[in-house]
């Protein structure tokens, strides 16, 4: 049963669900990806970037990828309690000391400071909103037409070649870990015992041979790709067309859209946010709210109308 | 035409010559078997063909390869793909698409050839390799015999005029690899394909090719038809992986009793019937040898096991069984059987759903995988998931260490294993680096170095070729000498009726025969080995029907 389950989770490859979402074109889909990251890299207003995470959330629920998407977060999550962790201890800025820790050898003391945890909050929650749209759109995309887009986009073969071995191991990559876990653990090894960071340092003997299978997994892959004349000079045909709906365009015109938004709260300074040495408090004017109001409207509107849906389905 | 001379090669950052000096011809249409131990040189030789070797791997590359009047070494192999075919080992990682339409019509999309004519040359290949039925699927979904006919297929659709294949079968059942042959077997008959195959199994293919080809440390050692190489190899024959009539029409003529060399049972009863009317035989029942009543201690047991995943259809149902200490238990059966379900359980990997399993009267349900492993060890099919560490001396301590074993009791056993197991000259080798049979007895010393009380070996042989696996044999033996139980699963039906004891036969998740080998091996159709089917209709002479090997036939000549 715990076997059942840890192979659940792990089912994190692509799985055509037919939806509005899995049937964009992969295009439309590095456009949208490629807006959200922009607009986390502007934004450093913590309220503004947990906004932007939960206006992926949609696409989730449409998706229905909800629990392929949590399993990313999960990831994130984890990450995020480690880097909140070291930043508490390594940041020594902020004003606000909440906890002092006296007599460490060399260092001497180390200040906890209210800014600094919320500092890491927010850049935890950039980070979760990039995770969640990466997420998004390697659940939903064929990687058969995700490769077709990038070679009809014109990247160089080698760019291809990478990108295709890369999205195709994830799963690959999956199976062996679990393997190489079942293995370990056949031979009296514990990985689940002790502390935190004493666990981590057991799993690491598990890095060298995924480390080589992927490696000896890509090399086959090259020869194959190789033998059957990929890269060859000369215009490339594509067997299939990769269907582009009114719904694309929607989508492209909405993300499209969104980055000169972002640009323009940057030179409006909406989004903008100190946390250092003193945090601003959260300057919530008519303009901010308004910024606001579309930011989430631009990246969720393709979901939530569904009259849109409806009038695309007639077309 | 292949015309190869001189052909030399060193890869770049080897000391040795992968090639040395090759030169050999091949000819349109012909079928060829390449046959050779690991890491002879076949591989290389095959990738030279489309040139792969040296334009993908680089290295030293003397002599010359003549592809079709063209110069493989100093051509590049997307070019070499309208000629040369290649199919390779890995059924999985050499396909690039993920549904089957898309993935035969890469190489087509690759030369830039219009639509229509894709879609009419994927038609024809479909209809050709007979996979129509499979167009519509994913990739993921696929068996290994269908994912290696799409490999197939996904080289055939660029009409070449010559196919290599190298080890197609080694990851594949017995029915997908016979499968394949078949294919194989067909598109050189009847489109006149060249075909040069690539097989470590040699007793699959030696009765379909026109050619044999054998190398032996980067060199070829024997090229010609196949019945003057058993001619020529006959007394080294045990060795080698010929199929057993074939190796029964040698062991006669050792004891000076002629035939003609047979490589089918058509042409063993063919060739024997006259040898057999005319001899007598020691009529021996091997079945009701009950050879496991006098070992009563019961080391495994399973009650009313039943075994299923959420939300899918029951996987084991009802298995009661009892395992006796000492015991060499084989379990068979068709794929997706419950096989590896049933021998994940007595490791503890997977617990019962219903029902329990005891190993030395413990629950598994009551104790963690890691704990159980001081009584069981688990050899796992592929051998690189057991490598962990930089040297092979570090891989054999390893399961010791973890399980704290004293550092006098490490270091013995250590010595103990390297030397049982022939491993001393490569103790500080690079584990992943070894051959395949080595990486193999790497990976069952580190385990049987911990002298566990039971053995698992989940399909130990796929992968072998003969000597290796007679190599595995020869160590598991050992070990149940020394009082170790073992359970062996294995698709390899000839290995099992020369070694094994009792044999489990899985269907649906139930147990359908368990028995001594000689009542369930015998008088089947699918199950029975060669030399059972061969000897049915000699049985009137006074052989047994329960006859597995030749052994059993010498044994009985009076």
């Amino acid at each position: 049963m715990e076997q059942y389950i840890r192979c659940h989770k792990l089912k994190l490859s692509y799985i055509d669900k037919k939806t509005i979402i899995h049937q964009l074109h992969p295009a439309s889909k590095i456009l949208w990806v490629i807006s959200i990251l922009i607009g986390s890299i502007i934004i450093n207003d913590p309220f503004l970037l947990f906004l932007l995470f939960l206006s992926t959330l949609p696409f989730v629920f449409i998706g229905k990828i909800l629990k392929e998407w949590s399993s990313f977060i999960k990831l994130a999550l984890w990450l995020s309690i480690i880097i909140i962790f070291i930043n508490i201890f390594a940041s020594q800025n902020g004003s606000t000391i909440l906890y002092t820790i006296y007599g460490l050898p060399i260092i001497g003391s180390i200040k906890i400071t209210f800014e600094s945890i919320l500092f890491s909050i927010g850049m935890s929650l950039r980070m979760l909103s990039t995770i969640s749209a990466f997420a998004i759109f390697t659940l939903t995309i064929n990687p058969d037409d995700l490769l077709q887009t990038i070679l009809m986009l014109k990247f160089p073969h080698k760019t291809v070649l990478t990108t295709t071995i890369a999205i195709r191991f994830i799963p690959c990559l999956l199976k062996d870990l679990e393997t190489l876990q079942n293995s370990v653990k056949t031979r009296g090894y514990q990985m689940n015992e002790g502390r935190f960071f004493r666990r981590i340092k057991k799993k690491a003997i598990l890095i060298q041979p995924l480390l080589s299978n992927s490696l000896e997994r890509s090399i086959q892959s090259a020869e194959a790709m190789e033998s059957k004349g990929f890269g060859s000079i000369g215009k490339k045909t594509f067997y299939k067309k990769i269907q582009t709906t009114n719904y694309d365009y929607f989508i492209i015109i909405l993300s499209l859209s969104l980055i000169p938004f972002f640009i323009s709260m940057w030179i409006f300074d909406i989004g903008k946010y100190n946390y250092y040495p003193i945090m601003d408090s959260l300057n919530v004017t008519i303009p901010y709210l308004i910024m606001a109001f579309i930011m989430v409207f631009l990246i969720s509107a393709p979901i939530t109308f569904s009259p849109i849906k409806k009038a695309i389905d007639l077309d | 035409m292949i015309e190869i001379k001189n052909l030399s090669f060193k890869y770049a950052n080897s000391k040795k010559n992968a090639l040395n000096k090759i030169t050999l011809k091949i000819s349109d249409s012909e079928f060829i078997l390449l046959a050779g131990p690991s890491g002879c040189g076949k591989s290389t030789l095959c990738r030279c063909i489309n040139s792969l070797v040296p334009s993908f791997y680089g290295g030293k590359i003397s002599g010359s390869v003549n592809v079709q009047n063209i110069d493989a070494t100093h051509t590049q192999t997307k070019e070499m793909a309208k000629i040369v075919g290649m199919v390779f080992q890995d059924p999985e990682n050499q396909l690039i698409s993920t549904d089957v339409e898309r993935e035969i019509a890469f190489g087509l999309e690759n030369q830039g050839l219009p639509k229509t004519t894709i879609s009419k040359r994927i038609e024809e290949v479909l209809d050709t390799i007979g996979i129509e039925q499979l167009r519509n699927r994913q990739i993921s979904t696929l068996s290994g015999g269908e994912k290696q006919k799409i490999a197939i297929a996904s080289v055939l659709v660029l009409q070449p005029e010559i196919l290599v294949l190298d080890e197609p079968t080694s990851e594949l059942d017995p029915k997908g690899a016979e499968e394949v042959i078949q294919l194989v077997k067909r598109l050189n008959e009847d489109f006149g394909l060249t075909v040069l195959l690539s097989e470590h199994r040699i007793d699959r293919v030696l009765q379909y090719v026109d050619r044999i080809i054998v190398m032996e440390n980067s060199k070829i050692s024997y090229d010609g038809n196949t019945r003057e190489w058993i001619h020529h190899v006959g007394k080294t024959i045990p060795d080698i992986g010929v199929p057993p009539v074939t190796r029964l029409s040698v062991a006669l003529q050792n004891k000076k009793i002629e035939s003609k060399i047979p490589l089918t049972i058509k042409e063993g009863r063919q060739n024997f019937s006259k040898i057999f009317e005319s001899n007598k035989f020691k009529k021996i029942n091997y079945s009701s040898n009950g050879q496991y009543n006098n070992k009563p201690n019961i080391a495994i047991r399973a009650k009313d096991v039943v075994f299923k995943y959420p939300n899918s259809k029951i996987i084991l149902n009802g298995i009661n069984l009892n395992i006796l200490k000492g015991e060499f238990v084989s379990i068979i059966g068709r794929n997706a059987s419950g096989k590896t379900t049933l021998a994940k359980m007595f490791n503890g990997l997977l617990k019962p759903s219903k029902g329990n399993i005891e190993v030395n009267h413990i629950n598994t349900k009551n104790i963690s995988v890691e704990n159980l492993s001081r009584y069981v060890g688990y050899v796992f099919q592929d051998p690189n998931v057991h490598l962990f560490a930089d040297i092979v001396e570090e891989e054999i301590t390893f399961m010791m260490q973890n399980l704290g074993f004293e550092l006098k009791t490490i270091e013995d056993s250590l010595e103990k294993m390297l030397s049982n197991f022939d491993l001393n000259y490569c103790r500080y080798s690079y584990p992943r680096s070894l051959s395949t049979g080595e990486k193999q007895r790497v990976a069952l010393s580190s385990i049987l170095a911990t002298r566990p009380q039971f053995l698992i070996l989940d399909e130990p042989t796929r992968g072998l070729d003969y000597e290796m696996k007679r190599n595995l044999m020869f160590h598991l033996k050992s070990y149940q000498r020394d009082g170790g139980t073992i359970i062996f699963i294995s698709h390899d039906i000839e290995l099992i009726a020369e070694f094994g004891e009792r044999i489990l036969l899985l269907g649906e998740g139930k147990i359908i025969a368990d028995g001594n080998k000689h009542e369930v091996l015998s008088n089947s159709l699918h199950f029975s080995p060669q030399i059972n089917r061969l000897i049915q209709p000699f049985t009137k002479y006074g052989l047994s029907s329960d006859i597995l090997t030749v052994d059993e036939i010498m044994k009985g000549f009076q």
